[in-house]
């Protein structure tokens, strides 16, 4: 602690609530953290002014970063939202211990992983998924389990699905990054803008360069003829639109409330 | 009383007796039953002997002296004193065996050292056993001098000295355990040790019974206690019988430890089936009626109607109430939940990927071999051997329009030369051929078989069918023979060629 040259910061009531939030939900939007950290002042502290949500999740960090815990922020592939994340950044023997899935299911993901990674769209089919089913370490899974072991990975916010693809989530980009960029080093593609981990991107067809989806909306932003940043031919994708937060309505902590009394009204 | 009992008895048979007063039993001071002992000691301080009597008993009296309380005829040295630690009710037994040992100190005079053995329990456990039967007052008394005493110890350390004919010694109490007069008379030095040494384990099997009725009538006592509370006594009852039994060497003891295990485990079961197994039992009904007096909600008085207009407002307010609640008894605070670093990885993981890369561009390469393994694999037998057949068929029927009323040589159409494999199969398919009609093998002149076409208009010719089909030949060959047949025939080339 003394040696760091960063002065590790202090943690109040309201930090570690924050925290213990953060930590339930595992990833959560920007507005939500926001949203949360209002919260979170009010409850302890009203009185004192809140911090930029920037200087607050730095000083948080600062007191993790001994632990090799992080709060790290992100964007999602798809949309571009930033996203903030609680993660594990070191391998402990305390780590290998974690009991939230067994040795069968982590294989599984990891399998789902590697699938993923070496696909040419960033998204890995359940049904080959699925065939890999035979090939886990530990205890024997059916093909019902795996499927269920998937959809918990989808609840707990490892892997998205669309369409009956799995792709990985934004979380599991945050936290994995180091692990995927070590493991293969060869099939990793990267953004050619954010120099980023790229799971989802558009690729030019002509030189095979890569962009996450944000970063083409970003780049050809009000561009009416975008051009390949590296061989200039033409870009053929859809550019998505930029997301603007603004734009977007209450946050979705509260959504769902107003939901549950829409729908008793029968 | 008690003294005045042991009196006239031994003065009747035990002439040798010096000093009429018993001198240990009757001071058991120290039991339980006070007032029994000071009658005792009180009966007995008259006919007292002299200051000789504790001389036998040094040792025990110094502890006594240490330990014990005085008698209310208090002498300098009280040996009934005495009670070893943790003995109560038995210390006069203990003295006794003690007094047994302390004998090589003999007296002046010669005293008697009375074992008083179904009296003393008779007066001493009048009050705590019940169950016991009385020894009448014709019980004898074995009397032992002290100075032959001495001697027989001497003996006993010096060699074993076996017992002689000493029937019922094991429990004293009783008619039986005790020796008739001539009995005790006649015996030999070395069965007096032996008798005094059973003595001795006499008293310590007394003590354990003792004990054991002790603890009986305890557990008896506080039974209601014992099955009703959650408490600890019945495990401790039954660790001091587990105590006790250690001690235990005789069958007696060992019934009544069995008598208390009755008891213990009789209770055992009542404290059993007062156990609550329905644990599972959870009446829904109930539960929605209390959950609902909870919260304060009660559908018996308001109206349905009147219930559904304020219908959100009611249902927060029920969570909430229940959240409140509920709280309390949830409190846990989520773990972290992570995903890196909670597999192990492999190190060759890396090099394996490169390899998969590499070996899938080749197979897409080579694009043939994985339709014609498809093709061969994925039908099913039937159809491959039709389609076979039909190949070879055409080949045949080629070669009969090429060649017209030429038979080929069977061996000249079905052999390979470069595979005795592929051979066979083409056997196995010809028969096929001539099976279904289309061709005919017969011998020729050189007694070779050939295969002949068959028109397709004699093939309308039922009877000609059925007279073929009729007939059934079986060929076959070995390795040698077919190496020889394409020796001899100089077969170069296979006429059915491969597809």
């Amino acid at each position: 602690m003394q040696s760091s040259s960063r002065r590790m910061g202090v943690m109040t009531d309201v930090h570690r609530r924050f925290l213990q939030l953060l930590m339930t939900h595992g990833v959560m939007e920007e507005r939500e953290v926001a949203h949360l950290q209002k919260h979170c002042y009010k409850v302890h502290d009203s009185s004192a002014t809140a911090d930029k949500l920037e200087d607050f999740i730095n000083n948080i960090n600062s007191v993790l970063e001994s632990l090799y815990i992080e709060i790290k922020k992100g964007i999602t592939e798809d949309d571009g939202r930033p996203i903030y994340a609680l993660v594990n950044l070191a391998t402990t023997p305390v780590s290998k211990m974690a009991s939230d899935y067994a040795e069968n299911e982590l294989d599984l993901f990891r399998k789902a992983l590697e699938l993923i990674i070496d696909s040419e769209s960033g998204f890995a089919s359940s049904t080959n998924i699925l065939n890999l089913v035979d090939q886990l370490k530990g205890k024997r899974m059916r093909k019902k389990e795996a499927e269920q072991v998937l959809q918990k990975f989808v609840q707990n916010k490892w892997l998205i699905e669309k369409e009956g693809e799995f792709t990985l989530h934004g979380r599991a980009i945050l936290e994995m990054e180091q692990y995927i960029r070590g493991m293969y080093p060869d099939s990793v593609k990267t953004c050619n803008i954010c120099h980023g981990l790229l799971i989802q991107g558009q690729s030019c067809e002509t030189c095979g360069i890569r962009m996450h989806l944000p970063c083409v909306a970003k780049y050809f932003q009000a561009n009416p003829e975008p051009h390949c940043p590296h061989c200039n031919d033409y870009w053929p994708h859809e550019i998505p639109e930029v997301f603007d937060p603004e734009k977007e309505g209450e946050p979705t902590i509260s959504r769902p409330h107003r939901k549950s009394l829409r729908s008793r009204q029968h | 009383m008690c003294g005045s009992q042991s009196l006239p008895d031994c003065s009747l048979f035990c002439p040798r007796v010096v000093s009429p007063a018993p001198l240990v039993s009757h001071r058991p001071s120290p039991l339980r039953s006070a007032p029994v002992d000071r009658t005792m000691s009180e009966g007995n301080e008259p006919p007292r002997g002299g200051p000789k009597e504790p001389e036998l008993l040094v040792l025990p009296c110094d502890r006594a002296m240490s330990e014990g309380n005085e008698p209310p005829g208090g002498g300098p040295k009280e040996p009934e004193l005495l009670e070893p630690p943790g003995t109560e009710g038995d210390r006069a037994r203990d003295r006794e065996g003690s007094e047994q040992k302390d004998a090589p100190r003999p007296g002046p005079k010669e005293l008697g050292l009375r074992l008083l053995l179904p009296e003393r329990e008779r007066e001493r456990e009048r009050p705590e056993r019940k169950e016991l039967p009385r020894p009448g007052p014709k019980e004898l008394e074995l009397l032992v001098p002290a100075a032959c005493l001495a001697r027989v110890l001497k003996q006993v350390e010096e060699e074993d000295v076996p017992l002689k004919g000493m029937p019922g010694l094991p429990g004293f109490s009783g008619g039986s355990g005790l020796l008739t007069l001539e009995e005790a008379l006649n015996l030999g030095d070395a069965d007096l040790a032996h008798l005094l040494g059973l003595a001795d384990d006499e008293e310590k099997c007394r003590q354990i019974r003792k004990q054991y009725r002790q603890l009986i009538h305890n557990v008896q006592q506080n039974r209601e206690d014992i099955v009703n509370t959650a408490s600890d006594s019945l495990t401790e009852a039954l660790e001091e019988a587990n105590a006790l039994f250690d001690t235990v060497s005789r069958t007696r003891e060992a019934a009544l430890d069995a008598q208390f295990l009755v008891l213990a485990s009789d209770l055992g079961k009542e404290k059993a089936k007062q156990l609550n197994s329905d644990m599972s039992f959870f009446n829904q009904v109930a539960f929605c009626d209390f959950l609902l007096l909870f919260v304060g909600l009660n559908w018996l008085e308001a109206d349905r109607e009147a219930l559904t207009d304020c219908d959100d407002n009611m249902a927060r307010s029920f969570w909430e109430t229940v959240h409140k609640e509920a709280t309390c008894w949830i409190l846990q605070a989520d773990t972290f939940h992570f995903m890196f670093s909670s597999f192990k990885t492999d190190s060759s993981a890396p090099k394996r990927r490169v390899e998969y890369k590499r070996k899938a561009p080749k197979m897409e390469e080579s694009g043939d071999m994985p339709t014609k393994l498809r093709r061969m694999d994925l039908t099913c037998n039937q159809e491959a051997t039709e389609k076979e057949v039909e190949r070879i068929l055409g080949l045949l029927q080629t070669y009969f329009r090429k060649y017209p009323d030429t038979p080929v040589s069977y061996f000249e159409f079905v052999i390979d030369p470069t595979s005795f494999s592929r051979t066979v199969e083409n056997i196995f398919y010809v028969s096929f051929i001539i099976r279904d009609g289309f061709a005919r093998i017969r011998l020729d002149q050189d007694r070779l078989p050939i295969l002949e076409p068959i028109d397709i208009d004699q093939m309308g010719e039922g009877s000609d069918f059925s007279f073929h089909s009729r007939k059934q030949g079986i060929i076959s060959l070995s390795l040698q023979d077919w190496k020889n047949i394409v020796a001899t025939f100089e077969i170069s080339e296979a006429m059915i060629k491969k597809y």
